[in-house]
């Protein structure tokens, strides 16, 4: 059993998404212009999707009537420099301003809450009193503690009590959310429930 | 077909009823990755309510994917999948996505071991309890000192799902609250039922492709230390992080003592008057300082007096002022 | 790679010009997709015929495929949409609302019933569902075990490599010998089938 027997392993390998760029671009092509290379990936998947239940006998002549079809249609041309965030290595690092606003705001993290707590100017205090939270409607059993407002007590040196972040100008909350948000998906809290996570974005995103 | 599975996937058989705090919430976190659901849930902080619902499918070949919906508030949404995060904020115009960061450097699980956690945190079956209408066990992660928070949980007695979770000060606060209203089993989702049914058009896309290993290099040798971490706190990671809207990557530095988090993100100073001293998101707390020209931020889901502490005692490691680490 | 990463990539290429990259998506989800439009569209070749529309809208509107989704959830969309202005077109109704879950089951009881696929077809189906399990199950065990982990598990070749404590070639050889043995197997089923 000679060389032969491996000619379609790249083919098994592609039908998993396991190649890397190079080696796609040359299947590709290889793919082109050998059918039974072509028929080979039709039939690893097929095999896929008889282990999924999602085999439908016919079906596997769709992929020829679309290839002969879409021969008449015009090959599409590389779009225009677009928005996607430079391609591959995509980073974060959008132009300031708007963009990475409106980025902070789509997380729901832009925190606009009703509570002002700062020991340098007692004569402001709380402008809203804690109350019990009142859930319409929502049917729980036994006692639901009140969610405390203040959280995690004083300052050691100074004894101010946290500002809450709603104080902050637009571009250091935005800089407060970037860093929210980077911590948020590190947090160990995933075992705990990822909802928690996500509540949280969400949640401070109704504050208003 | 069950047969093949089994026989592949040896994987840590869980305890057929549990008895123990590790024991449920060893089978909770399997759970997770078992069971399918819609469900209404409510968050709660402070004196704000929000309620949600979710829709969560797990499934062998697709795995886990969510999304979340609000239903209280201004509509937004989030989707996510194993691969990426999908942030729908109609009222901004704005949708997000983000990759996924699957090579984060802590394990979203708990350890191994509770008593890996101990003195610090002590776990304990509390008692048995009802959540939107289903028994429940409830177990507590009691923090021991004023340092942390710590947990209530609520397991279904059934699946063990978690469907009531609250974070605790030590005195006993409640600061957050999540908890199931209504809960459905499901064996599967439909497609269209983890897909945005929010109307998208005109909005504006904001794409992140980081890929971590790209933009997030992890740091073998460290040049900071902090002097006064508190007991249990180790650091886990370090790397340059890429931030949305910075022209430079930040050092990240990130603690765990098991179960609590505090990043510490470093970076060039700016002038930035606003954002000095402890601040305050919700449960979580940051504390900011400036040491030889760099902002330094420390923020977790811990007590303003620990990321304060850690801020302020953060050092070079080549410090000859300090006995360093 | 994982699945949505090779797909994605293969939607650039579609982009930039290479129809043989779309050629590669639709052998992808040929079958799936038939079978989501199948719902909607009871006649077996008429569902051909529709799913065929779908991937040519598909091609069509690509260049403005952003990414947000998985191409199969674009796609998936694309099918719906197609399936339903069919029905339309066609002086009938199509469902309310889109399948949801207890509907699927219902709609998939109901159109075995009414026989639109024939039996013949149904059980061609089976034969194949059939004919790939147990091959499977004979197979020796490496290979069973990264086929399985693979095709049950959806783990990428390295989360294999890492189950089963050998290289990533060593998991990528096995996959494809696997499917070789499934091959012999399936490949006169297909054939016969005129697939």
């Amino acid at each position: 059993m000679a060389m032969q027997d491996n000619k379609f392993e790249p083919i098994s390998a592609v039908a998993d998404g396991e190649l890397d760029a190079d080696e796609l671009r040359f299947l590709l092509r290889r793919v082109e212009s050998d059918p039974e290379a072509r028929e080979a990936l039709g039939r690893y998947h097929a095999m896929s999707a008889a282990v999924r239940h999602e085999y439908v006998p016919g079906a596997d002549s769709l992929a020829d009537r679309v290839r002969a079809s879409i021969d008449g249609e015009p090959a599409h041309t590389a779009p225009e420099a677009s928005a996607q965030a430079g391609g591959a290595t995509g980073r974060w690092l959008r132009p300031v301003g708007g963009m990475a606003i409106a980025a902070s705001v789509a997380l729901g993290v832009l925190i606009v809450g009703p509570t002002l707590f700062d020991a340098g100017n007692p004569a402001q205090g709380p402008v809203s009193e804690p109350s019990v939270a009142v859930i319409q409607g929502a049917p729980f059993e036994g006692q639901l503690e009140r969610v405390a407002t203040s959280s995690g007590g004083q300052s050691a040196a100074t004894g101010a009590v946290p500002i809450a972040s709603a104080s902050l100008d637009a571009e250091a909350r935005q800089r407060l959310n970037a860093y929210f948000v980077n911590h948020s998906e590190y947090a160990a809290d995933g075992q705990l429930g990822t909802s928690l996570k996500y509540a949280r974005i969400m949640g401070h995103g109704s504050e208003r | 077909m069950a047969g093949i599975l089994v026989s592949v996937m040896a994987a840590g058989a869980s305890a057929q009823s549990p008895e123990s705090a590790e024991d449920w919430l060893r089978w909770s976190q399997e759970a997770r990755s078992q069971h399918s659901f819609v469900a209404e849930f409510l968050y709660q902080h402070q004196d704000h309510v929000d309620t949600m619902r979710i829709w969560r499918s797990a499934h062998p070949d697709a795995g886990v994917q969510e999304r979340l919906f609000s239903l209280s508030g201004e509509p937004r949404e989030i989707i996510r999948d194993h691969e990426e995060v999908t942030c729908v904020l109609p009222s901004a115009q704005a949708v997000m996505v983000d990759s996924r960061h699957w090579q984060a450097p802590l394990d979203a699980r708990l350890p191994d071991s509770l008593s890996d956690l101990e003195p610090h945190y002590r776990g304990r079956v509390i008692g048995e309890d009802r959540v939107a209408g289903r028994p429940t066990q409830r177990v507590a992660i009691l923090a021991e000192d004023a340092m942390r928070y710590g947990y209530q949980l609520w397991f279904d007695q059934e699946t063990g799902l978690l469907m009531r979770a609250e974070l605790v000060s030590s005195e006993g606060d409640v600061l957050e609250r999540v908890m199931m209203l209504d809960m459905e089993l499901r064996d599967g989702l439909e497609p269209t039922e983890l897909m945005s049914q929010l109307p998208q058009e005109g909005f504006e896309r904001v794409t992140a492709r980081a890929t971590p290993s790209a933009d997030d290099q992890p740091i073998d040798t460290s040049s900071w230390s902090v002097a006064d971490l508190p007991d249990g706190f180790q650091l886990h990671m370090e790397r340059e992080q890429a931030l949305p809207g910075r022209d430079q990557a930040a050092r990240h530095l990130l603690f765990s003592d098991g179960i609590a988090t505090v990043s510490i993100y470093i970076e060039a100073e700016t002038p930035d008057e606003g954002m000095r001293g402890a601040l305050r998101m919700g449960a979580m707390n940051a504390y900011t300082t400036t040491l030889d020209g760099y902002q330094v931020v420390a923020l977790g889901e811990v007590p303003s007096s620990t990321v304060e502490r850690m801020a302020t005692s953060l050092q070079r490691a080549d410090s000859t002022s300090n006995a360093s680490h | 790679m994982s699945t949505a990463n090779a797909d994605r990539e293969l939607v650039k290429r579609v982009q930039a010009g290479d129809k043989q990259a779309f050629d590669m998506l639709v052998l992808k989800y040929q079958h799936k997709l038939v079978k989501l439009i199948s719902r909607y569209v009871h006649d077996h070749a008429e569902a051909l015929d529709v799913s065929q529309e779908a991937f040519i809208k598909a091609y069509r509107a690509i260049p403005n495929f952003r990414g947000d989704s998985s191409f199969y959830t674009w796609l998936y969309r694309i099918g719906i949409n197609t399936a339903k202005n069919h029905l339309v077109s066609q002086g009938r109704r199509p469902p309310d609302s889109d399948i949801d879950a207890q509907d699927a089951e219902r709609y998939d009881i109901e159109s075995r019933l009414k026989d639109q696929e024939s039996p013949e077809a149904l059980a061609q189906r089976d034969q194949v569902q059939a004919t790939v399990i147990s091959a499977i199950e004979e197979l020796p065990e490496d290979l069973r075990v990264a086929i399985t982990l693979r095709e049950f598990q959806g783990m990428t070749y390295e989360e294999i490599a890492q189950a089963m404590e050998c290289p990533i070639g060593t998991v990528r050889s096995r996959i494809f010998r696997a499917r070789e043995a499934i091959d012999r197997r399936l490949r006169p089923l297909i054939s016969d089938i005129g697939g």
